[in-house]
């Protein structure tokens, strides 16, 4: 007989381990507890990177949405980007399935929204109609709503964007500026440079010649011809930094171009070039330098006018009987070209000009107006109109 | 007897070093997740704060160390609608080391029983926490100017633009032409997670990039 026999009466032996059991057993319920806790703190922990992944990709998603906004602004019915499910395939394609999980079945991982800023608000009207004071008035505003589902959590933005645009800042009423000479004939095709749409009261149509006048009688007796110093510099009608500023543009919607051939056969982009080739926006920096020349056809219109270029010492010549509205710019000479050719807005040369031929500048001042506001660069939140909100079922 | 009296001692001395450690763990995780939720609410709705054009007001009405009062339509019902005007919401932190949100429930632009103007800017009557208007509680134990804690950590710092042009960083920020240029609010909560003893802290640091306000 053991020791425990003989100190433990035989009715408490085994007392131990109950109590050793009633122990094991709580320990249990707060290790179950304990295990508990901490898949609860690791749940909330996914949830909350995975609501944190949701709202970023909606910040991501806003700004794509900005981006096509800015390429395809919807001035009209149905003239807006196709947000749709192609768009959303290639924003998803952006994000890894096993990063970024995606929504539940039959709930798209990204949607966007635009309409305009009418009052009181109407999703069905898809374009800049107007704004809350003129409902008829396009005021470049449109609101942009965007919604990104991640697994199980949501985020929805809403911003009301403007564009932006490309601002031009060329002076009103230079007709022509030439850096160098400007070459005319007293033959009967004088005067070559007339005023059609005068520029706003209180600014004067000139000619400016930073060489000197061959013949006066080159420009109509209503514009006032500006010779040496008077006339100023180049940079002060076309600006360095203007003629950078599109160059940049350009390069980044495909309408910059190193060779003339191409420019001339550049597909049509809608919104930069309506007609292709040397229309809209058309920069060209060709190397060796060589010559543009425009022939016979209609560039652009007085409603939509362009920028033509010729950068890196080119030239522009004209042949035939076209026209062209907008604006010119060359760092080299305006050769006289041939046929009866028209330019609509404005003619820069950092160098000489050549009207001894037929070509006729007629200065629009509607065609230099219109161009300040031809293109957007950018859209740009509006100030003070960014919100989160709730995230609807499905959206 | 004598092994089953060091047996039962032994089982005892785990038994409660185990119990204790379980409420440890269940204390702390509760907190850590209490600083983690509040830390991400003073997050998106300070991110979230909108200027009140109709009374002039910018978008943070009070940038201080230990508080800041903004407009936000932040979970509002219905702030899809542009007309919705955004109304005030602030947080403090009290001396007792608890951080409490304040709404302005009736829009009427007041915090009713909550001190906009307080002097010294950092000190409040703690009554506000029951009679504040919307008043909620979103953490405790919160030590950034607890006596122990070296340094202290503030609450909030302010990044804005100045007059002339330069980035600042400073834990207050005074009047509206300055408040109007803030671009990110840092926010620091240092919360005890064993309050009572040795402290063990939960550092936990976000930054508010004000949506409203930064630079295009």
């Amino acid at each position: 007989m053991s020791i425990m026999k003989q100190i433990i009466p035989g009715n408490q032996r085994g007392s131990g381990i109950v109590m050793l059991l009633g122990i094991v057993a709580t320990l249990a319920v707060l290790a179950t507890s304990l295990v508990w806790i901490v898949g609860n703190m690791q749940h909330n922990s996914a949830q909350d990177r995975t609501r944190a992944k949701s709202f970023g990709v909606t910040e991501a998603a806003l700004d794509t949405g900005m981006a096509a906004l800015s390429a395809q602004w919807p001035a009209a019915l149905g003239t807006g980007p196709d947000l749709g499910s192609t768009a959303e395939a290639t924003f998803r394609a952006e994000f890894s399935s096993s990063e970024y999980p995606s929504p539940a079945a039959g709930t798209s991982f990204v949607t966007w929204q635009y309409y305009d800023n009418q009052d009181p608000i109407d999703p069905n009207i898809t374009w800049d109609k107007g704004s809350p004071e003129q409902p008829d008035v396009p005021d470049n505003r449109v609101w942009l709503v965007v919604q990104s589902n991640v697994g199980a959590k949501s985020s929805r933005i809403q911003a009301l964007v403007e564009r932006a645009y490309l601002d031009t800042g060329l002076p009103r009423g230079v007709a022509l500026f030439a850096g160098g000479n400007l070459l005319s004939n007293g033959g009967g095709n004088n005067p070559k440079i007339v005023i059609e749409v005068p520029p706003p009261s209180g600014i004067q149509t000139t000619v400016r010649v930073g060489g000197f006048i061959d013949d006066l009688s080159v420009s109509a007796t209503n514009i006032v011809d500006l010779e040496g110093e008077a006339a100023g510099t180049v940079d002060e009608v076309f600006p360095e930094s203007l003629r950078e500023q599109l160059k940049a543009v350009a390069q980044a919607n495909g309408r910059y171009f190193t060779s003339v051939d191409e420019a001339q056969n550049s597909p049509i982009d809608p919104n930069w070039s309506p007609q292709g080739g040397l229309s809209g926006l058309c920069v060209v920096e060709p190397s060796p330098t060589s010559t543009v020349t425009l022939r016979a056809g209609v560039w652009n219109s007085e409603t939509e006018p362009g920028f033509l270029l010729v950068l890196g010492g080119g030239n522009i010549d004209f042949a035939g009987a076209g026209e062209y509205w907008g604006a010119m710019y060359t760092d080299g000479t305006v050769d006289k070209g041939h046929g009866a050719f028209i330019v609509h807005g404005m003619v820069v040369a950092a160098a000489l000009v050549d009207m001894r031929g037929t070509v006729n500048i007629h200065y629009n001042d509607n065609v230099i107006a219109r161009l300040a506001n031809r293109w957007s660069l950018k859209v740009h939140l509006v100030p003070n109109t960014w919100r989160e909100l709730q995230p609807v079922a499905g959206g | 007897m004598v092994i089953t009296v060091l047996v039962s001692g032994m089982i005892l001395v785990v038994y409660f070093a185990l119990t204790g450690s379980f409420s440890y763990s269940a204390k702390s995780a509760t907190a850590r997740e209490q600083a983690r939720q509040a830390i991400a609410r003073m997050t998106r709705e300070i991110r979230d704060a909108e200027a009140v054009p109709d009374n002039d007001e910018v978008a943070v009405r009070r940038a201080r160390q230990r508080w800041i009062a903004v407009y936000t339509t932040f979970n509002e019902s219905g702030n899809s609608s542009p007309d919705m005007t955004p109304h005030l919401v602030a947080f403090r932190l009290y001396g007792d080391g608890e951080i409490w949100r304040f709404e302005d429930l009736n829009d009427d632009g007041v915090l009713e029983g909550f001190d906009i103007n307080p002097s010294p800017d950092d000190q409040f009557d703690e009554n506000e926490q029951t009679s504040g208007e919307g008043a909620t509680l979103l953490v405790r134990n919160v030590v950034n100017y607890d006596a122990t804690t070296s340094p202290q950590p503030p609450l909030f710092q302010y990044s804005y633009v100045d007059e002339y042009g330069q980035l600042q960083t400073s834990s207050y920020v005074y009047y509206s032409y300055n408040r109007v240029r803030i671009l990110n609010v840092q926010i620091h909560v240092l919360v005890d997670l064993n309050p009572g003893h040795s402290p063990v802290y939960a550092d936990l640091q976000t930054s508010a990039q004000l949506r409203n306000q930064r630079l295009q």
